[in-house]
């Protein structure tokens, strides 16, 4: 097995983004910090560094699939080692970011006039909030790229317009559920409420959505072949 | 060895290989010929697991190679598609190979790539069809890999880099011998470096020799054109080629009573080629 080398490859080629994004996360909380200091008109400030996170390794999900299925092509890599080494990095990504991000976030406390907390949970259980939340978009991303790369051009289109519009649809229909709905809808919001009741419940949802999304960027994988011929199956 | 057994590759509507059975033997230099859309390169990529086959199995040394990171670590493959991304630079490409492939010689690519005038620094969207074929064979011919696979190897190469490419690819067989598969439509430039050859047609294979058995399947005849004419009248004749008034036909069978005004020469393998896969 080869997962060492690609985890550090993907180490290798990643660590670039990783390195700016938190410097940019870290410089402009820093900043915003000192400046809502200084202004002192009573708002509060966060950056919530740990969200922005959130949305990077969606990012990096997406950008995991085809570069490193063709590295693996390229280098006598197998697939079922290409998709563990995804799941190690995945895991080591979401935690560092996690713990950086969670500690980004401990800046603005620095200026305790203006700073009013995102999350009042103690920041270990921030973290694996923040952690299983990081996974669960990674693999989230990586699902995506990896049956985009597996479908044929006429199930890309259709794909590119059913999901946002159904996406769409979810978040108004999530909005609402908030307020009395029939009974076939009322587990919903029984179950967003228990997800916002404590981030440990949370957690234990991002880490089923994880494990899920895992499981399906896993079947998008086992088959994947290279892309020329793929597009001509 | 490599031995693919009863492989089949379907893409939806298309059947790129048919039941195909043909094993590759160590140490060796292989010509896979066949003409397009004959299915070289997805048997290519079907052993370097680029591909899943449809059905059958494929075995290096009796193991299954199929999603066997040991057995597919002692291939290289350089394919017809560029596996990085345009905005990687070659030394880092370089670099990262030399994690996969422990045998990957760094001084010995660099050395290739001063002798086919690659600049490392380049990005690979830099890099014209041809150097672009350059910085892969690189690659394939520095990994230390014991199966070197080479796809379309000479693709937007000019002479001189083909020739290049040739010296250094035996210069490599002789230093490190190694089984190589070169699949090429450039039957004239390979036939003197082939051991064995192995012709695809619809997917299936059509003809598995040694170089020798081939040379021996027929002769060539050249002379005269009345003369070559006149002695070729009833024999099984692959092709013919007229030069003024000189003729050079190719003939299948053994090669007895041939004038003395005639000159003899081995079968030409590229009139072989053609012969068998013209439909």
């Amino acid at each position: 097995m080869k997962i060492k080398q690609m985890f550090l490859w993907q180490l290798l080629s990643s660590r670039v983004a990783f390195i700016i994004f938190f410097c940019i996360i870290t410089a402009l909380t820093t900043i915003l910090t000192i400046v809502a200091a200084f202004v002192q008109d009573g708002g509060t400030f966060n950056m919530s560094a740990a969200s922005i996170g959130v949305f990077f390794l969606f990012v990096a999900g997406c950008a995991s699939f085809a570069e490193n299925l063709h590295i693996a092509f390229g280098n006598g890599v197998s697939r079922r080692t290409h998709f563990l080494s995804f799941l190690l990095f995945a895991a080591f990504a979401s935690a560092l970011t996690a713990v950086l991000g969670v500690l980004i976030d401990m800046i603005p406390g620095l200026s305790p006039s203006t700073y009013t907390p995102f999350l009042s949970e103690a920041p270990g259980i921030q973290m694996l909030f923040f952690f299983t939340l990081n996974l669960g978009m990674m693999a989230l991303g990586y699902f995506f790229a990896g049956a985009y790369y597996r479908m044929n051009k006429a199930a890309k289109i259709a794909v590119s317009i059913i999901i946002p519009v159904t996406a769409i649809l979810c978040i108004v229909f999530i909005m609402n559920a908030a307020t009395p709905a029939g009974p076939a809808f009322q587990p919903i919001p029984q179950f967003i409420q228990w997800m916002l009741h404590s981030l440990t419940n949370a957690a234990l949802f991002w880490l089923l959505f994880a494990l899920l999304f895992l499981v399906f960027g896993w079947l998008v994988t086992r088959r994947a072949g290279i892309r020329h011929q793929q597009a001509a199956g | 060895m490599i031995e693919v057994r009863n492989v089949t590759k379907k893409f939806r509507n298309v059947t790129a290989l048919q039941g195909l059975n043909v094993s590759f033997g160590e140490n060796r230099i292989y010509g896979l010929l066949g003409r397009n859309g004959a299915g070289k390169s997805t048997l290519l990529n079907l052993m370097t697991n680029r591909l899943v086959p449809t059905e059958g199995f494929l075995y290096m040394d009796g193991f299954p190679l199929t999603e066997n990171d040991k057995a597919l670590g002692k291939i290289a493959c350089m394919g017809e598609d560029t596996l990085y991304e345009p905005s990687v630079r070659l030394r880092r490409i370089f670099e990262w190979t030399a994690i996969f492939y422990p045998g990957f010689d760094s001084a010995y690519a660099s050395a290739l790539a001063e002798k086919f005038g690659l600049d490392v620094r380049k990005k690979i969207g830099q890099l014209s069809t041809g150097y672009r074929s350059i910085f892969k064979l690189i690659l394939t011919l520095a990994s230390g890999a014991e199966y070197l696979l080479f796809d379309e190897p000479v693709l937007g190469l000019d002479a001189n880099h083909r020739q290049l490419f040739y010296a250094e690819l035996l210069a490599r067989y002789s230093k490190r011998p190694c089984t190589v598969i070169l699949s090429t439509h450039l039957i004239e430039e390979i036939a003197n470096l082939i051991e064995h050859v192995v012709i695809i047609k619809n997917g299936r294979i059509l003809l598995d020799r040694p170089s020798e058995e081939i040379q021996s399947m027929g002769f060539t005849v050249s002379g005269r054109k009345e003369a070559v004419e006149e002695w070729c009248a009833g024999k099984n004749i692959l092709g013919s080629q007229e030069i003024g008034g000189l003729m050079l036909a190719h003939i299948l069978g053994e090669h007895s009573g041939v004038p003395a005004s005639l000159t003899v020469t081995p079968l030409d393998l590229q009139q072989l080629f053609i012969h068998l896969t013209n439909s």
